[in-house]
């Protein structure tokens, strides 16, 4: 399928021109000046569609070049669900993994100064 | 390019771990249906504690109910909704035998299951659900302030689900940039096909920063010092806000889309300036990605004069938007059924919301506004006046398309009615109390405001909502009991999905007709009505 990229690259352009008039509304300041994260928010969005864009063209360009096997349709997929389990799991692993790290090294400064001499 | 299937296992497991997109979005949608009407419920509670002036909940019981029917309805209802929509018609409206990343969207299928049950499950804790608003704001949503693990639950609730709405946008955008049938150029993609591109644009691009606010929420819960050295807390509220924006056009533009394609259909002609609707729409996306601040205004931390700027150039696609919409009505040979009374619904309603967006895009007016009954009319006339009938048109049109089977005309005429009395009923009086002074989220006031009549009315509208709600339920059940099928095309529509059976089959077309424009039904039936004598 050609010229799929050029949805994702116009508009990750037209974030891009937004994100440049966002800009010198820093010289105005005014009451409010501008704050770094809005134009970096803004910016990086306009940057990972544009690059998401480009990478969609290259794709279709490679596809193009005659890829007609026929495509295999799954039909269920147990494996799914277990990502979705497996995922949830650790995210409660990595969360409990954090909390007994903070908790150790919280315990370890608190030996640390009952040793020191008052 | 021809597909060939995996073996089929049992049913049940099928029912499960089915990776049919049309299957993976009847459950999504029915999951997020449970869904609403658990927000619903909440809803009334909250209304008679304030019709009641207080003495139903206590404070912190209300604090929950607001946040659990906030959270409720965005992330787990409209959102999916939305996106379900467009994982069930996009690869149909496209002429694809499936959706691109099918295990993808099975997988978005349980992080939302997963994730609602995760922030409901709030309510079993001994603290209770969270209660720091659908944003979660820091500091109201730190450890001080919200104790207990139902705000932990809460957020690893919204992140699963957040994380779910990311693959399913990123399925469905794949599906129109690159699965579509030869002959269906961009240009000839249906409008729906286009809002659901532009809404997963949005969802891709907007919705990971929630998982990074909310990531560093975790992290100052436990650790501290994360949201509170330099802006400190108005950094979370950049991040969330910049999620939290385009999530409203998330809620809208899908929306606009089944509109549109119901206003087309039933009007008996081509959709009105297709070309330059789709390119409102594509700047409309771009540009909702840049008024994120808005929310912010009061505060004195953003950029107050871009922002506005902005937010207040919405009104320009918006405008474009609009007069395609009613142009495309004009001159029509029109056909009031449900669908197109819902639709009509949207067209009128949506615009009270629009409206007073205009009011609040202004800084002076947003800084006597701002968190008062008005922010909460307006966007209760843009999500549930406006959103909420535009789903329901999308489900009035396609319901014969999902199960084969007609809703009921006269039961569906009832819901209409009903629900347009009790939205206005509930929504608009809260116009009056927000510049009448009424902040939002209080729990009771002092009877000498004067509040209680107008709050009573607001009760007595989210009644009705609840009885139209419950006449709609009725219809489906009667519907789904009938043994008259609908047949492929009972509307006489425009689009690709209504070219297959009803419900199609499991690879979605057994042939498909030529596609030289994005209405190929009506092209056929053009080229029948030329070649008749």
């Amino acid at each position: 399928m050609k010229r799929a990229g050029i949805v994702l690259v116009a508009w990750g352009a037209w974030l891009g021109m937004m994100t440049a008039v966002m800009v010198p509304f820093a010289s105005i300041r005014g009451p409010f000046g501008l704050h770094a994260v809005e134009p970096i928010m803004l910016g990086g969005a306009a940057g990972a569609c544009l690059l998401a864009g480009v990478v969609l063209w290259r794709l279709e360009s490679r596809t193009a070049k005659g890829d007609e096997r026929p495509r295999v349709i799954a039909e269920e997929s147990l494996a799914s669900g277990a990502l979705v389990c497996g995922l949830c799991l650790i995210l409660m692993g990595a969360g409990l993994t954090a909390l007994g790290g903070g908790g150790l090294v919280r315990e370890a400064r608190a030996r640390k100064r009952e040793a020191e001499p008052r | 390019m021809s597909t060939t299937a995996l073996p089929v296992r049992a049913a049940p497991l099928r029912a499960l771990a089915g990776t049919d997109h049309k299957r993976v979005a009847r459950n999504a949608g029915a999951v997020a249906f449970v869904f609403f009407l658990a927000g619903g419920v909440l809803a009334l509670i909250m209304r008679s504690q304030l019709a009641a002036d207080g003495g139903v909940v206590s404070q912190n019981t209300y604090n929950q109910l607001f946040t659990m029917h906030g959270s409720t309805m965005i992330y787990l209802f409209v959102v999916p909704l939305a996106l379900a929509a467009g994982l069930y018609f996009v690869p149909l409206q496209v002429g694809a035998a499936e959706v691109a990343g099918p295990r993808l969207a099975l997988a978005g299928l349980w992080l939302l299951v997963a994730g609602g049950v995760s922030m409901w499950s709030g309510f079993l804790t001994s603290g209770g659900a969270a209660s720091a608003s659908w944003w979660g704001f820091d500091p109201l949503s730190d450890s001080i302030h919200s104790p207990g693990s139902g705000m932990e639950l809460w957020i690893f609730g919204v992140m699963m689900v957040t994380a779910g709405q990311i693959l399913w946008a990123g399925c469905i955008l794949l599906t129109a940039l690159r699965r579509r049938a030869p002959g269906m150029t961009l240009m000839r993609m249906p409008v729906f096909t286009w809002s659901m591109v532009v809404t997963c644009l949005l969802t891709v691009f907007a919705f990971p920063a929630l998982i990074v606010a909310l990531c560093l929420l975790w992290a100052q819960r436990h650790f501290g010092g994360v949201l509170t050295g330099g802006l400190g807390a108005v950094d979370y509220q950049q991040l969330f806000w910049f999620y939290g924006h385009p999530v409203v056009y998330v809620m809208f533009f899908p929306f606009v889309g089944m509109v549109g394609e119901i206003v087309a259909t039933f009007s008996g002609r081509r959709f009105f300036g297709y070309n330059a609707f789709i390119v409102a729409l594509l700047c409309f996306a771009g540009l909702s990605m840049t008024v994120w601040a808005h929310h912010m205004f009061t505060m004195g931390q953003a950029t107050n004069k871009y922002f506005s700027l902005t937010s207040t150039a919405l009104v320009v696609p918006a405008g474009i938007e609009y007069l395609d919409l009613l142009a495309t009505l004009w001159g029509g040979r029109l056909r009031f059924t449900t669908a197109f009374l819902f639709a009509l619904g949207f067209i009128v309603q949506f615009l009270v919301g629009g409206l007073t967006g205009i009011i609040l895009a202004s800084p002076p007016l947003d800084y006597g506004l701002n968190m008062s009954y008005f922010v909460v009319a307006h966007f209760h006339y843009t999500i549930f006046a406006g959103s909420a009938f535009g789903l329901f048109g999308g489900i009035y049109y396609w319901f014969p398309k999902l199960t084969g089977r007609m809703l009921g005309e006269r039961l569906g005429k009832a819901h209409f009615w009903l629900m347009v009395i009790g939205t206005n009923l509930t929504f608009f009086p809260m116009f009056i109390l927000g510049t009448d002074g009424m902040t939002r989220r209080i729990a009771s006031y002092p009877a000498s405001t004067g509040w209680q009549t107008l709050n009573v009315l607001e009760t007595v509208g989210a009644g009705v909502i609840a009885l139209s709600v419950l006449v709609f339920l009725v219809n489906v059940l009667v519907s789904l009991r009938s043994s008259e099928h609908a047949g492929d095309d009972p509307w006489g529509a425009q689009t690709l999905e209504w070219a297959t059976s009803s419900p199609p089959p499991r690879h979605n077309f057994h042939t498909l007709p030529p596609i030289r424009s994005y209405a190929p039904l009506l092209d056929l039936r053009d080229a029948r009505e030329r070649a008749m004598p």
